[in-house]
């Protein structure tokens, strides 16, 4: 099978930097499949799972939201955090979770940025939990 | 022994004492300097291909004949009201003229648009409380985080500037840091992040030298790219993702700057400290030597007076 360049990036470290068959990314408008020499494209990725495919062998990740640029067969993904679902502290998601839900429930108290950005950081944890359990069953 | 003997020992064991918190805060900076350079390097790989996204974007199509507030982003205003400054300063002292560099850049800035039309945001206490007493416009002040290793500190000041600027609060954003050369040179700078400029890039000096930049592939003229959802939506929110990163970086190289001119300056103080308890080693032993010879007069005076 033909592959592409993928490198996967977050602003503290460069998560990955290697080839793929088959790149599945949820982007805004929903799940794309990224093969070799795809067509340059540009997209906003959502948190959620990111799956790498190559020689038979299925790599899931997590990743918070982000870029996702196809050009000359290389695939760049900017994202904000990205850890591989071996990595995911499911006890330490859950309970941050919990916290945020609280903090939350608060609204009156809280400015609009403060609010979002917290939104944010539960959405995040959430996915995190959805995908941890659908690959550690 | 006499009163001076005493008094010259004291001294002579506080100036070594100071000089090991000096010597211990000199070695502390220094590995926190390390780390700090290391995170520099490792975000600069984000930092160029965000841009490099962006760019082929621009390049790719003409697109500014719209009224969308994403162009903002990248049109020169027509006219400056208000500006928006975010300044990196240390938290605490004891590092050499680190801040005081800083608020130098700052101040002509401020004097030259006037207090009200500047909006400052420091991060960093002693920022807040060396401009305040200026008596610049503080917006926000958070606190730095000295061992940033994620962007989670800056990211509420990232996404302010972003909104004001897209909802026409202000109309330039600059921010204001320590450029790291190495553990000897750091330059205070100022820069502009919106709109973006071709100099906006932090950490790439105007010689150009100090972080070779990884050359992005340039776009053929004719390339169309698919937008998923559209061209404005995308460049909107590099827009917000290239200031985050921005910002992350100007804190990565503010942090390095301070540790590295917290450990000169630390250096500085443990060697005059040493210099110092040398002397006043010798000034002791002389002290001493003083009482001894004055002991031996007095006892052979009182002998002779005997026989």
């Amino acid at each position: 099978m033909r592959t592409l360049n993928l490198k996967l990036i977050t602003p503290a470290r460069t998560v990955l930097e290697e080839e793929a068959e088959e790149v599945v990314a949820n982007t805004r408008d929903g799940q794309i499949t990224i093969l070799a020499h795809h067509a340059p494209l540009v997209s906003i990725l959502k948190p959620g799972e990111l799956l790498i495919r190559l020689n038979g062998k299925e790599k899931p990740l997590v990743v918070a939201g982000g870029v996702i640029e196809m050009f000359e067969n290389t695939l760049v993904i900017l994202a904000d955090t990205a850890e591989h679902v071996a990595e995911i502290d499911l006890e330490r998601a859950e309970k941050r979770a919990r916290e945020l839900v609280e903090k939350l429930k608060e609204k009156s108290k809280l400015d609009i940025n403060t609010y979002t950005s917290l939104s944010y950081m539960l959405e995040r944890d959430r996915t995190r939990i959805e995908v941890f359990k659908k690959w550690r069953k | 022994m006499g009163a001076n003997t005493k008094e010259v020992k004291q001294r002579l064991v506080s100036v070594k004492n100071t000089r090991k918190i000096t010597k211990a805060m000199e070695l502390v900076a220094a590995s926190k300097m390390r780390k700090a350079v290391e995170n520099t390097l490792r975000t600069r790989n984000y930092h160029n291909l965000a841009w490099g996204i962006m760019d082929r974007i621009l390049s790719s199509q003409l697109w500014f004949n719209t009224n969308s507030p994403v162009k903002r982003f990248f049109e020169e205003p027509k006219e400056v009201q208000h500006t928006t400054v975010i300044v990196f300063t240390s938290n605490r002292g004891l590092a050499g003229a680190f801040n005081s560099n800083i608020v130098k850049q700052v101040i002509p800035h401020i004097k030259e648009h006037g207090k009200e039309a500047v909006e400052i945001i420091t991060i960093g206490a002693k920022g807040a409380s060396m401009l305040s007493s200026f008596g610049a416009t503080i917006a926000l002040a958070y606190q730095k985080n000295d061992t940033a290793a994620d962007d989670s500190s800056i990211r509420q000041a990232a996404e302010h500037v972003y909104h004001a600027f897209r909802n026409k609060k202000t109309d330039r954003v600059m921010v204001a840091y320590t450029d790291y050369k190495n553990a000897m040179t750091q330059n205070a700078v100022i820069k502009q992040l919106y709109p973006f400029t071709r100099e906006t890039q932090v950490g790439i000096d105007t010689n150009g030298k100090k972080h070779e930049q990884e050359k992005n592939i340039e776009a053929p003229k004719n390339l169309e790219y698919l937008y998923e959802p559209s061209k404005y939506d995308l460049l909107d929110y590099l827009a917000l993702r290239i200031a985050q990163a921005e910002v992350y970086q100007a804190l990565l190289e503010s942090n390095a700057s301070e540790h590295a001119s917290r450990m000169i300056a630390m250096k500085n103080a443990s060697d005059s400290a040493r210099d110092m308890a040398d002397a006043l080693q010798l000034e002791y032993n002389k002290a001493r030597q003083a009482a001894i010879t004055q002991e031996i007069a007095e006892i052979s005076a009182g002998a002779t007076a005997v026989s």
